[in-house]
């Protein structure tokens, strides 16, 4: 395969996959925030109904709007991420693949996925505990909740960001040795 | 700059054409400016064999400290 060939093909790669993940950043944002607003404030039914709350529990509007803050913060986070991701696919519709601009585009990426998993990680360790804060007998304390797909994640993206890594430093030796005769 | 490349001095000496000299060693002319006007970051000692040869002389013919310039 000849580099004209190799860079058609990003290219278009890149088109597909820039219409497909616009489309799933908008349906995330849509179930998402709609979901975690019904829940915590829109609906209110919906809190007292989950089979982890008790009939009885009363909940208060500051543990609503706590619980809906913080997964705002993780639904922000993980948009950040996809948002980074869509510039790096423009950059490679554009056929700017192998310079310092894109590499960094790269590492941000990685990076950015990591702070939304880490993130989904800690809140899902208060999101029962919140849940439940209002039962009068079954509170469930502060807890980690062990998500497979979580940490599935964080090692691709480490992987995406060590790849930006190299690819910076690749670059950089590159233009050294074309300063040298 | 501390190294000053005396390529021109040698090339003066040998009465050889800079565009000669570059089609010898296997680089472009500009290339070979840039070498002798010292705005390149380094030299390969692929070319600075290459140019030894063809001029008949040793690195220190071409190359000199300068202290002052450091």
């Amino acid at each position: 395969m000849t580099p004209q060939v190799f860079k058609a093909r990003v290219q278009g790669f890149s088109t597909v996959m820039i219409a497909l993940t616009s489309a799933y950043l908008v349906y995330y944002l849509y179930r998402s925030v709609g979901r975690a607003y019904r829940f915590s404030l829109g609906e209110p039914d919906m809190w007292i109904n989950h089979w982890r709350v008790e009939d009885s529990a009363i909940i208060a509007q500051s543990t609503r709007v706590t619980y809906f803050c913080i997964w705002m913060f993780v639904i922000l986070a993980s948009t950040v991420a996809v948002i980074a991701a869509l510039h790096l696919l423009n950059r490679c519709r554009k056929g700017l693949i192998f310079d310092a601009v894109t590499a960094r585009a790269v590492q941000h990426v990685g990076g950015l996925l990591i702070i939304a998993m880490i993130a989904d990680q800690l809140f899902g360790a208060v999101d029962w505990y919140l849940l439940t804060k209002h039962n009068l007998v079954n509170q469930e304390p502060i807890q980690w909740a062990y998500d497979p797909t979580d940490y599935k994640t964080i090692a691709l993206a480490l992987v995406l960001f060590m790849f930006g890594w190299v690819m910076r430093e690749a670059i950089e030796v590159e233009q050294t040795n074309k300063e040298f005769v | 700059m501390a190294i000053i490349v005396r390529l021109d001095v040698m090339l003066a000496l040998r009465k050889m054409r800079s565009k000669e000299l570059a089609e010898r060693i296997g680089i472009t002319e500009q290339n070979l400016s840039l070498l002798k006007s010292g705005k390149v970051r380094g030299v390969r000692f692929e070319t600075l064999g290459a140019i030894c040869r063809e001029l008949d002389c040793q690195p220190a013919d071409l190359l000199e400290y300068s202290p002052d310039d450091a």
